[in-house]
């Protein structure tokens, strides 16, 4: 990444009146190569599908921040950029209809996922669907829109806790190998937290609850990640 | 007894409909929320190995039936191999996935169909 200075200093002439159109797009360049790192930051999940699209996303974040940083200001341009990537990818994730989900699936998602932790906290158990169903106000085809969506949304909202859960794994923890060998660079791609829920439900053979309560996450939100991980492993064999 | 049954092309665009049957009756048999995410993606695997042996022309055929607090899926589709391989070296990572969901699996070959008999229960 540039240092703050170093990017100042490009911004600068990047507005001065002098600057030749091929030496603007040369800056314009330099600064977004320099914030790939910060770019990539933003985007945690890895979907090989969309994941380039996503960085595509993060880089009109970073010519938006260009475009609009204030020299004079006492902020950094990374904590600026930093802000126009994630409100780009925001916008891009609520927006694009590939993770659309109405209001009222939200609510009902909401509403399982709270139903489904009580129940947890109290009986020590996963609910049976009638035990979770005799909890919740809501029709059966509901809680099964609801549940489809969970798994359909790949990307959870930046401001989703999962997200930001940092296990500790090192790259030998779980033996992924022989029979993962054909998607190990799939593999290999996935966030440490990832590989390790692949490797406790997979290697270890824990069940999605288990892996809930040992990570401190909700099994509906292991079961969305598993969705995806195993979604990415099948894309890597379906590319080979 | 057959709860659901379904006959669909031996394409993968036909999986959401798989998926979706297979909560459905998983949520019959009452299963809990991971044992029914399991349910179809057991489904999901069976019909992927399915297409990995069947005629591509052909059609899956599929059984599913709920039992309290178990989903029993019964596939087949007319084979294109007279023999079936070794499944754990064919399947490497499938393999793995779809015996670690199941608390039963059976894939076997009978007058010229690949059948797959599995079972997904709920945690006991």
């Amino acid at each position: 990444m540039l240092s703050a200075g170093a990017v100042n200093d490009l911004i600068l002439e990047l507005r001065s009146p002098d600057v030749t159109t091929s030496r603007a797009e040369a800056i314009k360049s330099e600064i977004i190569e320099g914030h790939q790192g910060l770019i990539r930051h933003f985007i945690r999940l890895r979907d090989p599908q969309i994941y380039e699209d996503l960085v595509q996303i993060g880089t009109i974040g970073v010519l938006t921040a260009i475009e609009k940083f204030d020299l004079d200001r006492n902020v950094s341009f990374g904590t600026f950029a930093g802000e126009q990537i994630k409100g780009e990818l925001s916008h891009f994730l609520r927006d694009d209809g590939t993770i659309r989900i109405s209001r009222s699936v939200k609510s009902n998602l909401s509403d399982i996922r709270a139903a489904q932790d009580t129940f947890v906290a109290q009986n020590n158990a996963q609910p049976s669907f009638t035990e979770l169903e005799s909890c919740l106000n809501l029709k059966r085809s509901e809680i099964f829109n609801a549940l489809q969506a969970n798994q359909s949304t790949h990307f959870a909202s930046l401001n989703d806790p999962d997200i930001h859960i940092d296990v500790a794994i090192t790259q030998n923890e779980y033996d992924f190998i022989d029979e993962w060998e054909s998607v190990r660079p799939a593999i290999d791609l996935l966030t440490p937290l990832d590989r390790k829920i692949l490797g406790m439900r997979f290697i270890e053979q824990k069940k999605q609850g288990e892996i809930a309560k040992e990570l401190g996450m909700n099994q509906m939100a292991i079961s969305r990640r598993l969705t995806s991980i195993l979604e990415q492993l099948r894309h890597e064999v379906n590319t080979e | 007894m057959t709860d659901v049954s379904l006959c669909v092309p031996n394409e993968p665009e036909y999986l959401r409909v798989i998926r979706q049957i297979a909560m459905v009756v998983g949520a019959k048999a009452d299963l809990t929320l991971d044992a029914l995410d399991e349910g179809q993606l057991a489904s999901d695997e069976a019909a992927n190995i399915l297409m990995k042996f069947a005629q591509p022309d052909d059609s899956l055929y599929f059984d599913w039936e709920a039992q309290p607090g178990a989903l029993h899926l019964r596939a087949r589709a007319r084979c294109l191999l007279s023999e079936l391989p070794d499944l754990p070296e064919t399947l490497e990572y499938a393999w793995v996935i779809i015996s670690a969901i199941t608390s039963n699996l059976d894939i076997f070959l009978q007058n010229g169909e690949v059948h797959v008999n599995l079972t997904v229960e709920s945690a006991m």
